[in-house]
């Protein structure tokens, strides 16, 4: 099954950096060596097994835009499932951003009227603290109109925190089959085990792709969170040419167990009944792991 | 107890050079030159601050101590000294300890002194159990060795045992190359030196990044360190494990562990600075080393977000307004969450703290919580975690070994100083 991603945005806005550290195991750090996207970069990243993210790195200094929406136009614009535009916060010329913009909405609106639409407004880390939340909240009620009769859904990001993760969970969500079915049986499995929350990642990235919560919890930015320190011990892991397979980590309020679910997949099971011991809940995952994975097939074959 | 403590508050004055006290609390003096990194080190040890963020330290205008202990059990204090020294011939300087005759038989009357910054160095050597010299290796490090060569000097005088321990610093921007020949051509300045000065001293050749030369009774160990990977982390464990009285007998625990329990190697950890203050006898690499280090931020982070009673509202929404400033910062070489205060860490590390991880090839990682500063940290085969519960009691047993072996130093220091 493949899906179009558009990747778009001016140059120099962090697009192919995104993308390095989300499906191309880059730390943020290492984006620096990153140079600009000559022309359509196109990828394919294989995700959650079945579904290949055909994600389309488009070059955005100007040469290139004014291609894209003339001779080009057809080619990129058709079968788009989602277009991701990147503004860069710290950009001076606003109204070009915009402009362009506008010219891709019109594009969508002409070959993939379906497509859904997220406008990241990235590089936040470069803004001072205080004045985040007013800045993406100017910038989003802007973007919202300008894209009227579409609907965008605007995140704020940095490559330098989990808001990146956030982003592209909710991007990724959109895109994985069966999302709905998926979380139903989380929920099933969650209410059997007693847990206090599940996480389902994708196996590659680590973003969080369904979850369920059955005690609530007041971190909201929790699941970025976790996907990022996950991600980078990873990374770490990787420098000893090793790669995790499994953890749990414990104190005396609760217990935290991350393991293989399916062939591409990831959980992560949160308890803190202290009366259940580890060995009850790890049997419990691997019993599981037949019902998750019937499920991934038939949504393959589908 | 009250009465014997009361007794020991009264002894500590007279017996300041005694053997005993610094037994209880070894004293590091850490000098270099002006901008050579030494209150950057220090800030990235024991504090959770960003290596990136050390360019806005401000100078160290004086003498400067700080303390670090792990609870009561493992005390130090670093003694930061700035800046240059001066040397004044035949400067007449009194010990406040009265011993003042005894002293000066040392000196004859053209020795020259050594000030630094209205301080003594004499004095400070002479209490001191380390000297962890920094010198700049991005800079031209001529004078920063002959200071370093003034220091031995006078140390000799005052305190032949003492240890020094080299930090060629700032090393991350030299390439591997680079780095062996600096510290090649710094060593043998050190030993030319030494070498012109007595005559036919015999420093054994460099053969690996540490070399000891035991020529004359100077023992010293030049490290190449960084604050931006964890190689400052490893050297400074280092230089902590020589001085902790309790080491060999840490590292025989932690051998008869290793064997006991079928583990390749342990480590014990200090969670707040991630130094390791003792490992079992097998030699390490840095690698694994690091990966332990990710480990306990792993450890941390993710207790932070799901360790925490819910009754610690109050607490919570203090880290909370943290947490927005602090998230920036994972990115840099440590991934931290936790804030520059002590509390957080130290609040979900609590006595059931334990994580097991497991890597592709078959090993895996152990940690189990010895006290509220302290983790042992195991590398074991996967085959081996079938066993755990022998496992589980074996670290059990080493844990109440350990507490009971700080428990024995403790009162042996006390009673000692009282007799």
């Amino acid at each position: 099954m493949r899906k179009k991603v558009l990747l778009m945005g001016k140059s120099g806005g962090g697009k192919t950096s995104m993308r390095s550290i989300i499906f191309a195991n880059y730390s943020a750090k290492d984006t620096r060596r990153l140079g600009a996207t000559m022309d359509v970069e196109q990828s394919y990243v294989r995700f959650l097994g079945n579904l290949i993210l055909n994600l389309w790195d488009c070059g955005g200094q100007e040469a290139f835009m004014e291609c894209y929406f003339a001779a080009q136009k057809d080619n990129i614009f058709k079968n788009v499932e989602v277009l991701i535009y990147v503004f860069d916060v710290q950009s001076q010329e606003l109204d070009k951003d915009l402009h362009y913009y506008q010219s891709c909405l019109e594009s969508i609106l002409q070959h993939s009227s379906q497509a859904k639409i997220f406008c990241l407004i990235h590089k936040m880390d470069l803004v001072p603290e205080d004045m985040r939340e007013s800045l993406f909240n100017e910038r989003q009620s802007i973007l919202t109109n300008v894209s009227k009769p579409l609907q965008c859904s605007c995140f704020r990001t940095s490559i330098w925190d989990e808001t990146l993760y956030k982003a592209w969970s909710q991007i990724v969500y959109q895109l994985v089959p069966n999302v709905k079915g998926l979380e139903k049986t989380l929920t099933n499995f969650a209410d059997i085990i007693d847990a206090d929350e599940i996480l389902l990642f994708e196996k590659a990235t680590f973003l969080v792709i369904s979850h369920c919560t059955r005690k609530p919890h007041r971190d909201a930015r929790r699941f970025e969170k976790i996907s990022d320190i996950i991600k980078q011990f990873k990374l770490s892991c990787s420098k000893l040419t090793a790669a995790f397979q499994s953890m749990e980590v414990r104190n005396s309020t609760f217990a935290c167990f991350i393991e293989l679910l399916t062939p591409n997949t990831y959980v992560m099971v949160v308890i803190s009944d202290p009366s259940i011991s580890s060995e009850v809940t790890l049997m419990n995952i691997r019993n599981a792991r037949k019902v998750f994975e019937k499920l991934e097939k038939d949504v393959s074959r589908n | 107890m009250i009465k014997e403590t009361l007794t020991m508050v009264n002894d500590i004055d007279n017996d300041r050079n005694d053997n005993k006290t610094s037994f209880m609390r070894p004293n590091i003096l850490l000098t270099g030159l002006r901008r050579s990194g030494k209150t950057s080190i220090q800030h990235v040890i024991f504090t959770k601050i960003q290596p990136s963020q050390t360019q806005f330290l401000k100078s160290t205008p004086h003498l400067t101590i700080n303390q670090f202990s792990c609870g009561s059990l493992i005390n130090f204090q670093v003694q930061e000294l700035p800046g240059q020294l001066h040397t004044f011939p035949s400067l007449q300087f009194s010990h406040s300890n009265g011993a003042q005759n005894g002293q000066s038989s040392l000196y004859d009357d053209n020795t020259t002194h050594l000030v630094s910054d209205g301080c003594d160095i004499e004095l400070l050597l002479k209490q001191c159990n380390a000297v962890v010299y920094i010198i700049d290796a991005q800079d031209d490090y001529i004078q920063s060795v002959s200071n370093l060569n003034m220091i031995i000097q006078s140390g000799r005088h005052v305190n032949p045992r003492l240890r020094y321990e080299v930090f060629i610093h700032k090393v991350d921007q030299l390439s591997e190359e680079a780095k062996i020949e600096t510290q090649r051509d710094i060593h043998n300045q050190v030993r030319d030196h030494f070498a012109d000065v007595n005559g036919g001293t015999d420093l054994s050749p460099l053969t690996s990044f540490e070399s000891n030369s035991n020529a004359q009774n100077i023992l010293i160990n030049f490290h190449l360190t960084s604050i931006f990977d964890h190689s400052i982390f490893e050297a400074f464990s280092k230089v902590i494990q020589k001085l902790i009285p309790q080491f060999n007998h840490l590292e025989d625990l932690l051998n008869y562990l290793i064997s006991a329990s079928n583990m390749e190697q342990a480590f014990l950890f200090d969670i707040q600075t991630k130094i390791s203050i003792a490992t079992d006898s097998s030699p390490t690499d840095i690698q694994m080393y690091e990966l332990c280090c990710d480990m306990i931020d792993l450890l941390i982070n993710v207790s932070q977000i799901y360790g925490r009673s819910n009754d610690n509202i109050i607490e919570a929404i203090e880290d909370d307004e943290n947490e927005e400033h602090v998230a920036s910062s994972i990115h840099e070489s440590t991934n931290s969450y936790s804030n520059t205060t002590d509390e957080p860490s130290s609040n979900v590390f609590d006595s059931m703290s334990s994580s097991v991880i497991k890597l592709t090839g078959g090993r895996a990682l152990y940690l189990k919580e010895i006290n509220r500063h302290l983790a042992l940290i195991g590398v074991l085969r996967e085959e081996t975690l079938s066993k755990q519960s022998i496992i589980e009691y074996n670290v059990n047993q080493l844990k109440k070994s350990i507490l009971e072996l700080f428990h024995l130093t403790c009162q042996t220091s006390a009673s000692s100083l009282i007799s």
